[in-house]
């Protein structure tokens, strides 16, 4: 979902770098690992030669920039246009191309944390569903995202307990998988379901398959 | 005497059609989408009235939620809360709240950007991060509202739903003693955030045109101009 939305809205500001003076197509932004990829790449390479022959030209710089920021490597298209800034190219064309691709750089950092977002609002979920609803799976994921805190494994052995409890009449027999103590010292408990017998479903729903971790 | 007069009222009539029929800048256009109207909204609202209808809607939702009388009710109010929240389609909160943090990108990289709208961008995404973080939190609990086969449970996750989708409009612990707002709030704080950038500006910001507003568009040197005729844009939210 976070990838999507990267897209949805980085593509506008991608254009307008592009825009600015590439012909070539916008790309979705690349991880640092396809970035250091990237510099085997032929426009790259090409673009690189082209500008260390012919270190004074600024039309060197932009190739150099465009050619990375098609790869999707913004920071590296940041670095080649501010390097030019550097060697006192001062144009109009320069100018705009930096604040665009500062602002690109700027979104990189912005869908980053969006996407670290996401993941804490998966555990803020499962924290939720084990202290108010006492949701076994649900502390066991807030327990793995969250290890060492004492009233989510407190949460969790009452959701342990709840689980096991006979409570209609139904006689169940109790985990002796995991007891409370052994829940205490364990550094990361995580109590399967399997390990316990279902008296009854507590809580089911279709998205609890994107809270394992 | 009237000889002497014409002159000076055809002078000021030109002044006065110099200053009426002036463009605005580019960046304020982009500015004007974020806050006054674009066209591709619902009733051409802007992208940050349209996130605070949006979470109103999500927050009256909510409560109808909390105070259904069984499941079926619930699950309907909690199904309105998700999609004021994220709708792709029609603008959740979370659409309109990241198109305006584009269009304020748009703006800061414009040429006749202020050094204030430059600053202020960044600023404006940091400040819209704990809402769409909340928007995704409610999506996420209303999907176990829909899963959920038993009232009370449902009713729980409501509860937890309705106190977000207060946070979106309200913020976080809204106010001091003094009646401050803290940071990382809701709607309120952003568009509090938003009204003091434009009060800023210089040249100060005024009310931009519909037609500068639905009539911008991007050329293929990357420059921004006004469609004056109707040519078509091709960048998403505009022309």
């Amino acid at each position: 979902m976070a990838t999507s939305n990267r897209v949805w809205a980085v593509l506008p500001c991608a254009c307008l770098l592009v825009a600015a003076g590439a012909a070539a197509e916008p790309r979705e932004m690349a991880s640092p690992a396809e970035c250091q990829k990237a510099v085997n790449q032929p426009a790259v390479q090409t673009a690189e030669s082209a500008l260390k022959r012919d270190p004074a030209a600024l039309e060197g710089y932009f190739k150099l920039a465009d050619a990375w920021s098609d790869a999707g490597c913004f920071h590296e298209a940041l670095r080649v246009l501010q390097t030019a800034e550097a060697a006192h190219f001062a144009t109009p064309q320069l100018t705009t191309r930096l604040r665009v691709a500062r602002s690109l750089v700027g979104e990189e950092r912005f869908f980053d944390n969006l996407e670290r977002a996401d993941a804490e609002v998966k555990v803020q979920r499962a924290v939720f569903r084990c202290t108010s609803l006492g949701d076994l799976d649900s502390c066991n994921a807030a327990v793995e995202a969250r290890p060492g805190d004492a009233a989510l494994l407190a949460a969790q052995r009452a959701a342990l307990e709840k689980k096991s409890r006979p409570d209609d009449g139904d006689k169940v027999a109790q985990s002796a998988a995991i007891a409370p103590a052994a829940a205490q010292a364990a550094p990361r408990p995580v109590l399967s379901a399997r390990e316990v017998p279902v008296v009854r479903p507590h809580y089911s729903n279709a998205a609890q398959g994107d809270q394992s971790h | 005497m009237r000889g002497r007069l014409f002159p000076v009222l055809l002078a000021w009539t030109a002044v006065a059609a110099g200053c009426i029929t002036r463009p605005p800048t580019i960046a304020h256009v982009h500015i004007g989408h974020a806050i006054t109207g674009v066209h591709v909204t619902p009733g051409h609202l802007g992208y940050v009235p349209l996130a605070a209808q949006r979470a109103d809607e999500a927050l009256a939702a909510a409560r109808d939620a909390t105070h259904a009388p069984d499941l079926t009710v619930l699950q309907r109010a909690v199904a309105a809360v998700a999609l004021a929240c994220d709708n792709p389609n029609e603008f959740g909160v979370k659409q309109a709240l990241t198109l305006a943090a584009n269009h304020i990108a748009f703006a800061a990289t414009s040429a006749d950007a202020s050094e204030n709208v430059i600053r202020f961008a960044p600023v404006f995404k940091a400040s819209i991060a704990p809402v769409l973080e909340r928007c995704d939190y409610i999506v996420l609990l209303s999907q176990d509202v829909q899963g959920s086969p038993a009232f009370r449970d449902a009713s729980v996750v409501a509860q937890e739903i309705l106190k977000n989708a207060e946070d979106n409009v309200r913020g976080v612990n809204p106010g001091d003693a003094a009646g401050a707002v803290r940071p990382g709030g809701g709607m309120t704080q952003i568009r509090a955030d938003v009204d003091a950038m434009v009060a800023r500006e210089r040249p100060p910001y005024r009310t931009v045109d519909q037609w500068y507003l639905f009539n911008l568009v991007r050329l293929p040197n990357g420059l921004w101009v006004f469609d004056r005729l109707s040519r078509g844009g091709n960048i998403d939210g505009y022309k």
